[in-house]
Order: structure tokens, then C-alpha cells, then sequence
């Protein structure tokens, strides 16, 4: 299969792209791969994306260098196909209408995957229905401003196929979205094997890693921490990432002289290194639409204690198997739970064992034969005989739902099968 | 011993100096150091030829460590494993690392990879042995590798620190000297050497031979302040006649501490205007105050 993935910039740091990039070099082991970045402003990316698949741009941003398009005139006029309610709303212009759609409209491709709401949008208006048409999203239904889901739900219907990263995402867009036709399914993100011996579970250290941001729930981590040193201070919790809560959480730290035993460490890279000089990993956020760091510390050999927030750990952890789910919110329990394992070296080394083994299943292997089956299917129903048929009927569909934009798209495909 | 040491020989003209981050970023070593202190660098070199080295360089004065590149595995020629053993003391400072492909090839610098430190964080050190030698491969912020290298004929290593009313209050640890009853923790002025001030270094408790506390008084730094922002280094003298020993904190997986091993201040008044008092570390990991004039209330 000839596979094109859409994203908004490959050549950044962000979990979209980790992600996006993990898959498709799994992929390319068997199909040819793309990726195709709206925007470049840096030579090359930051993560990995092996020998076998292709990255390309569509707008140019690197300053100072000959091919910078950011002075374009029509890149100051406002796009007219990026949804205004997806958050990358202002870096999409009149100029990336353009590209998009060009690439869009010359797409030989059997599957194309957009990576996030606003260019699954371009997806739905701009590509000829060859080609299968999939959107990704890599948040949560709930995330997205109201304004957003009513312009999804109109031209969703479109989509070959909807992925979710949880079970519960997929249920909220099955129930909440209504999309006939559409298959929707939850495939969780791909976290390879660590290159490096994972924990045996002897250190005292309770690691955390994520941006410094209210989500995370750090205030209710250092609070919970403090009623772990205060029955186990021989345990110590180090945090890492960077991010606008780091002045707050310093100062609770100090305010709760917990200076010796709470180190907010910076941003590390490669974090498989930090979670095996720990024996614990910790999770107190809010919200986590997936939870990656948490298939991480796992994937370690570190049991996780999670808040049950919505939607990621709960489908990550097992409670009491290969980690501990927690009330969000909920400092005493975290503080139990953390006590639970620090206090019994035999459970905590046998639910990092678990960790390791259960872990195993997000394993990218696993991951891009769930995506390949899921393209297959949806290329061969595509093109066997009641592929034009099905379309049609879900254009059909779209058309009720979304308007002006069917119509044209209708007729531009009903054009093209005459022709 | 397989090693070479040699001072202020530089090896041929390199694709990239030192600190440079270029966009030919070098090959990527995977550094491992394990309980014994052994320094494991692995990197893939391909075409690399026998006579491959590691080459470690110290910043400052060139002085240099070549260890050899060897296969990892017999019949695998592109992963190649140097192993700079525990033995070999690497004066302080911050060495960076290259690779040399083949005798008289110019040198690569090296990319961090994985580096696996798990056996320095809470590492077991015996209080007899001197020197104290510590080595931490480490990231720099132009993302190559370099080793960042502490070699004292003693150390006083920092365990907990508190910033009370009575001053900043430490429980430290005495490794390559002995500590006797008389010891004292002095505190030096770097702005005026002239002044010093001391405080007693008392054993951290019965059956202690190693492990100590101290008090730092703010109030007495806080009285002597020369300017409007001194820094007070702190020494342990073990015993009367004994050298000095800094007072820091080296042993663990951290090479820069600075900015995440910190503590609130103090602030009190004094005839001269309000001041703040708050123990950091250096560049150098080691201990230190700050008293420094605030504006009035």
C-alpha cells in the first residue's frame, strides 16, 4: 500500500509527531510511506524516521533561507478551509488552502491519514474519493470547542474511517457524533522497546515526567509526596519537564520543606533513562487523552500510579496487576497507593514485572498491524464491488449533513467516475 | 592498561570543534557506567578501521585520554566499545568526547545517545578512598557528549540541607579524610578574603566516623557583608592542621545542579537594611551562600 500521512509539522517536538513518526517508520518495514508536514521551519526533524519513509513540506518556513514563503502575500490572507475552532487556526492561511488542496487533488496515494481535526477537514473537502480517506484524532471529543465538533460532524461522515486512541474517545465519537457509515475504531499510540535494561525495581525514587502545566496535577503530586516522605523518608519523587508551573511548583515545594525529597529535574531526552533509575512512576493529571508517558514508564519496567482520569490509564493499567488507578484529585489515595508500593518490595517488583510483560502490546509492531489491517480492509471494500456504491451512498449522507461543500464534492466525483 | 594520557597534544584538525553544533551532527554514543565506576562508550562507527580510539579532551588546557574502540561483538565491525576503567583519573573539568575512525583520521565529535546512570544514583562509596574521583557523561547544551569529571583528594558530600531561623543547616558525609573532634566548617568570602567565619562540624551521632552536621549562622554573614551581593564558599577542615575540603554534592547521576538541586531563602534585618541568605550550588556542584541587600519594606 502506497500510505500518506498529513501532519502539521513534522519537524517539530510533540507527541503527534513522536507518534505519527513511530507508525510510519513501522509502516515503511512493509508498505511505501509518506509524510507529508503543512509547514517546515527547520532542515531536519527531530525524531527518527529510519530509512524507509519519505518527509516532505508544503510551505516553507525556514527564515533566511532562499525558499522562506512566510512573506508570501497569500499566506496574510486568512484560510478559508482550516477550521477557525482548531487551535493552529492563525498559521493556516489562503497560502495553505493552496498547497493543501494541490497535494490533496494530485494524491495517488491508496490511504491518507490526516493527524489532527483541522487538516482532517482539508481531507474531507479537498481529496478525490480514490483514495481512503482516514482521520485521526489524537485528542478527545470532549477537548474540542463545540464550534469545532458541529463542522466535524458535518463533514466526518466523508471519512473512510475515524481512529480514536482509546476505546472511550471512540464510544464518546460513536454516541455523540452519530457517523453513519464510518468506521470508528480506537488504536492506542506505539511505544517501542527502550534501548536500555529496564528496572529491576530496587532504586527509591518515584519518577513523573510531562510538561509543567495544570493538567498534570503536580501541585497534587508534590502534596501527596509529602505524605510519603513523612512515613517513608528514604523515598524521594523527581519530576521532569519544563513549563509555565514551575515557579508555583518550586515554591510549594519550599513551602512545604520538601527541598531534600521533591526535584524538579528540566526537561529530559531520552526519558527511557530517567524512568529505570526510578521504581515507581507517577501520574496525577486531570486529563491524558492517550497517556503515553505512562506506556513508557511501563515499557521500563515500572508499575504506574495513575489518577483513573479520563480516558488514557484506565485502559492502560491494570488496577492492582501491573499498576495502581486512583481518584483524580485525590492526594490521600495517590499518597496510599504510593505508600501501597513502596512499602512492599515484593508487590512493586511484581507489577513491574507485570508492567513489562502487559506493555508489550503497544509495541509499534503491534500497533501498525492494527493500522494495516484496518487500511486493508477499508482499500479492498474501496475498491471491490460495492465500493463506488458504498461511497456514493455516504456522500449521500455527507451531503445532508454538511451542505454546500458536498455538492461540489458530489460533483466532482460523479464527473470523474463518468469520466 | 590499555589507555594513553597525554598533556596538550592535539589530535588532527576536527570537522567540528569543540562546542560547535553544526548540522553534521556526529555519531551517537550510548555511555554506561556501572557500579565500579567503569565508563562503557559504545557507538556505530561505520568503516571504522583497528586502531580505532576514544578520544576524551579536556576543555581549557587540551590535555588528553585515548582509550581504543574495539568491536562490541566478534564479527560485528560497526559497533565498537571503548571501556574507560574506573582506574584511569580524569582531572576535573569538562572533557569532551570524540571518536577517532582509524589512526591519523581527524577526529568526530560524539552525540549523546542512552546514557544508562542508573548505578549513580545512590551509589555506595567508601570513606577511605583518595582520591574521590567522579565522572558523569552528560548532554551539552550543544547537544554533544562530554564527561564532566570531579577529582579531589577529598570530599565532603552533602546529604540534607535545611534553611532554618538559626542558618542553613547541613548533614554532610567525609570521604577521603578523617574527621576528628576538632572539626570546623569555614566560611570564605569570595568578594573579601579577609573575612572568614566558622562554625563547628560535629559528628552526626554516636558510632558516626564519617557523617557530620553543621549550622552556617546567616546572621553572622549577614553582619560581616562587604558589598551588596556576597557569596561565601564552605570549607570543612577535618582536623587542625589537615587541608580543606569543599563542601558539595558530587556523587549522584546530576552534572549540573544549579538550577534543580535549590532552596528558599532567608531574609532578616540587620543594622545596615534587610538582607536574603540562601545556601545554592555552583557551577562546580559545590556549596555555597548568598547574602545579598533587599529593598526596604
Amino acid at each position: 500500500m502506497h500510505i500518506s500521512f498529513l501532519i502539521h509539522n513534522g519537524y517539530g517536538i510533540g507527541g503527534t509527531i513522536r507518534t505519527t513518526f513511530t507508525l510510519a517508520r513501522t509502516l515503511a518495514e512493509h508498505h511505501d510511506v509518506e509524510i507529508v508536514s503543512v509547514f517546515r521551519h527547520r532542515d531536519t526533524p527531530v525524531f527518527d524516521l529510519g530509512p524507509g519513509v519519505r518527509l516532505r513540506h508544503l510551505v516553507d518556513m525556514r527564515k533566511g533561507t532562499p525558499g522562506y514563503e512566510g512573506d508570501d502575500p497569500a499566506h496574510r490572507r486568512p484560510s478559508r478551509v482550516f477550521p477557525v475552532d482548531d487551535n493552529r487556526y492563525p498559521q493556516y492561511s489562503a497560502l495553505t488552502d493552496e498547497r493543501i488542496g494541490r497535494f490533496l487533488k494530485s494524491l495517488d496515494s491508496d490511504v491518507v491519514v490526516g493527524t489532527r481535526p483541522g487538516l482532517n477537514v482539508h481531507i474531507a473537502l479537498q481529496c478525490p474519493s480514490r483514495v481512503v480517506r482516514v482521520a485521526q484524532e489524537h485528542l478527545t471529543l470532549d477537548v474540542h470547542p463545540p464550534m469545532l465538533n458541529l463542522r466535524l460532524r458535518s463533514l466526518y461522515p466523508r471519512m473512510d474511517a475515524l481512529t480514536t486512541v482509546t476505546e472511550a474517545d471512540a464510544e464518546a465519537y460513536r454516541r455523540r457524533m452519530r457517523l453513519p457509515g464510518v468506521r470508528i475504531e480506537a488504536v492506542p499510540n506505539g511505544v517501542p522497546e527502550p534501548g536500555i535494561a529496564p528496572g529491576d525495581g530496587t532504586g527509591r525514587y518515584v519518577v513523573a515526567a510531562g510538561r509543567l502545566a495544570p493538567v498534570k496535577r503536580y501541585d497534587m503530586l508534590v502534596t501527596a509526596f509529602g505524605k510519603v516522605v513523612r512515613e517513608r523518608p528514604d523515598w524521594k519523587l523527581r519530576i521532569y519537564g519544563g513549563g509555565e508551573q514551575k515557579e508555583r511548583l518550586r515554591s510549594l515545594i519550599d513551602r512545604s520543606g520538601l527541598y531534600n525529597h521533591v526535584y524538579l529535574m528540566g526537561p529530559a531526552a531520552p526519558l527511557e533513562a530517567e524512568w529505570v533509575k526510578g521504581s515507581i512512576a507517577a501520574v496525577t493529571s486531570s486529563l491524558e487523552s492517550f497517556g503515553m508517558t505512562i506506556v513508557e514508564a511501563m515499557r521500563c519496567g515500572l508499575p504506574v500510579v495513575s489518577t483513573a482520569c479520563p480516558h488514557g490509564p484506565r485502559e492502560i493499567i491494570r488496577d492492582g496487576v501491573d499498576g495502581r488507578l486512583v481518584p483524580p484529585g485525590d492526594a490521600d489515595a495517590m499518597a496510599s497507593a504510593l505508600l501501597e508500593l513502596i512499602n512492599d518490595d515484593v508487590l512493586r517488583r511484581r507489577m513491574g514485572r507485570a508492567a513489562l510483560s502487559s506493555s508489550a502490546r503497544f509495541d509499534p509492531g503491534e500497533i501498525a498491524a492494527r493500522y494495516e489491517d484496518l487500511f486493508d480492509d477499508l482499500v479492498r471494500g474501496h475498491r471491490g464491488a460495492g465500493g463506488v456504491l458504498r461511497s456514493l451512498g455516504r456522500e449521500t449522507r455527507g451531503r445532508l449533513l454538511s451542505g454546500a461543500y458536498t455538492v461540489t464534492d458530489t460533483a466532482r466525483r460523479v464527473k470523474r467516475s463518468i469520466a | 592498561m590499555a589507555t594513553e594520557q597525554s598533556t596538550g597534544r592535539p589530535a588532527p584538525a576536527a570537522p567540528a570543534d569543540g562546542r560547535g553544533d553544526r548540522a553534521a551532527r556526529g555519531p551517537r554514543a550510548d555511555c554506561t557506567v556501572d557500579r565500579s565506576g567503569d565508563l562503557a562508550v559504545r557507538v556505530v562507527l561505520p568503516g571504522a578501521a583497528a586502531g580505532a580510539r576514544l578520544l576524551l579532551r579536556r576543555r581549557g588546557d587540551e590535555q588528553e585520554v585515548r582509550v581504543p574502540l574495539e568491536p562490541a561483538a566478534p564479527g560485528d565491525g560497526d559497533v565498537l566499545r571503548a571501556v574507560l576503567p574506573a582506574a584511569v583519573r580524569l582531572a576535573e573539568g569538562r572533557w569532551d568526547a570524540y571518536a577517532l575512525p582509524a589512526p591519523g583520521a581527524g577526529r568526530l565529535r560524539l552525540a549523546p545517545g542512552l546514557n544508562d546512570l542508573r548505578a549513580l544514583v545512590d551509589q555506595e562509596r567508601d570513606p577511605g578512598v583518595s582520591p574521590v574521583a567522579v565522572r558523569i557523561p552528560y548532554a551539552t547544551k550543544h547537544a554533544n557528549l562530554s564527561v564532566r569529571a570531579w577529582l579531589r583528594p577529598a570530599h565532603a558530600e552533602v546529604e540534607e540541607l535545611l534553611v532554618t531561623g538559626a542558618g542553613t543547616a547541613v548533614q554532610a558525609r567525609l570521604l577521603g579524610a578523617r574527621l576528628s573532634d576538632d572539626a570546623v566548617v569555614e566560611a570564605r568570602c569570595r568578594q573579601d578574603p579577609r573575612q572568614v567565619r566558622q562554625a563547628p562540624a560535629r559528628r552526626a551521632g554516636a558510632g558516626e566516623e564519617d557523617r557530620f552536621t553543621f549550622t552556617v549562622p546567616h546572621r553572622e554573614l549577614a553582619a560581616a557583608r562587604s558589598g551588596t551581593h556576597d557569596t561565601w564558599d564552605l570549607w570543612l577542615l577535618p582536623a587542625p592542621g589537615a587541608g580543606a575540603v569543599r563542601v558539595g554534592r558530587l556523587l549522584d547521576d546530576v552534572p549540573d545542579r544549579k538550577k534543580i538541586f535549590t532552596y528558599p531563602a532567608d531574609s532578616l534585618d540587620t543594622p545596615r537594611g534587610r538582607v536574603r541568605v540562601q545556601p545554592y550550588y555552583t557551577a562546580d556542584n559545590d556549596l555555597s551562600v548568598t547574602v545579598s541587600d533587599l529593598p526596604a519594606p
